[in-house]
């Protein structure tokens, strides 16, 4: 009778030990986001941007892009008619990048925000595909860095997010780090 | 004791603007692709060289500044696969000299670091594809991924942040020399 309450706990225990371990090691779902440390000073979290893109592909991909940020976020507006951030197409050449976002920061505080498209690669690109660039720079802007997430329209090359799984949007990694700044 | 007070008043103001945020200045941007092998950068370069940066000017642009380094070539390397991946009109020979363009200045926060004048490094290289004097000039072929700083015998590699994959340290045999 001893020797069973013996048994008895050393196998509670095992289970426990068990169910313990298998809490530690399932994979949980971890944001992957990070951030420019800038953002703008947007009361209920209105941000308006200016699309100077050329009329057509470009600038209906890009205008999609800003509200598909609105639409998802808690970021509001993301009208393309004004504000002081700015988006272009600038043709530079094959640097190595499909678009780029420079930024002044002023302590916490975005001032200014150029977003560019570089139609050396993207003139090649589909209007979904240039969509994919525009969210990504635009996340840039609105103070987003890049993701360790490769399913994340905010990892290092939007282009292959597109060629790999079709996303062109925002998705749940960088919805959760735009809602930490909005 | 009136001349004292503003006095002190205008050394507290100075302070506190001397003191206040300043104004800092950031670039990132959508790599077009990502490497993860010596074969794959390769392939996308049209020239591989080690290099020792003498001069550097800034070029003012509409939104970012650019950087171009001029440099003495010191070794040229043929690594398997090069330039595969590229559609160039006529090969790019290097001779003495190469002119590398860098988007952003020292001055610009930017993923690739500009380089820096008396260091030697080795770098992967495609032509700029860009119109007048700019179409003598290459870039680092995918920003950072293409510059491994000399290190004795070896190339060292980053640590950066774009998304590569690729070794962090390599010798003239992976290079094919």
């Amino acid at each position: 009778m001893h020797a069973s309450n013996r048994r008895s706990r050393a196998f509670g225990a095992a289970v426990a030990a068990i169910i313990m371990a298998a809490v530690v090691l399932t994979p949980q779902a971890a944001n992957a986001y990070s951030l420019t440390g800038c953002h703008w000073p947007a009361s209920g979290g209105k941000v308006t941007w200016e699309n100077d893109a050329p009329a057509g592909s470009y600038y209906n991909s890009g205008t999609a892009a800003g509200y598909s940020w609105a639409n998802a976020t808690d970021v509001n507006d993301m009208s393309p008619t004004h504000g002081l951030m700015v988006g272009f197409t600038d043709n530079k050449g094959a640097n190595g990048y499909d678009g780029w976002t420079d930024w002044n920061c002023l302590g916490s505080t975005t001032t200014f925000a150029n977003v560019t498209l570089n139609p050396y690669y993207t003139n090649s690109f589909s209007t979904v595909k240039r969509q994919a660039i525009w969210t990504h720079e635009l996340g840039h802007g609105l103070g987003l860095n890049h993701s360790g997430s490769s399913a994340a329209i905010m990892y290092h090359c939007p282009a292959c997010v597109y060629n790999t799984y079709g996303y062109y949007y925002p998705r749940p990694d960088d919805v959760a780090g735009m809602n930490t700044l909005y | 004791m009136r001349t004292l007070l503003i006095g002190l008043v205008g050394i507290l103001a100075v302070g506190i603007v001397a003191c206040g945020p300043t104004t800092s200045k950031h670039m990132e941007g959508s790599r077009h692709e990502l490497f993860d092998s010596v074969r794959s950068i390769s392939a996308a370069s049209s020239n591989v060289v080690v290099v020792e940066v003498q001069s550097q000017r800034e070029e003012e642009g509409p939104q970012i500044p650019y950087t171009i380094s001029d440099a003495k070539v010191m070794t040229q390397f043929a690594p398997a696969g090069l330039g595969s991946a590229i559609d160039l009109k006529t090969p790019r020979e290097i001779g003495g000299e190469v002119a590398v363009r860098q988007m952003g200045s020292k001055e610009v926060s930017t993923p690739a670091p500009i380089l820096e004048i008396g260091r030697q490094y080795l770098l992967f290289l495609t032509p700029s594809m860009l119109d007048g004097e700019a179409a003598k000039q290459f870039y680092v072929t995918g920003g950072s991924a293409g510059i491994y700083s000399v290190e004795g015998s070896h190339f060292v590699h980053g640590p950066f942040t774009e998304g590569d994959n690729l070794p962090g340290a390599l010798t003239t045999a992976d290079l094919g020399g």
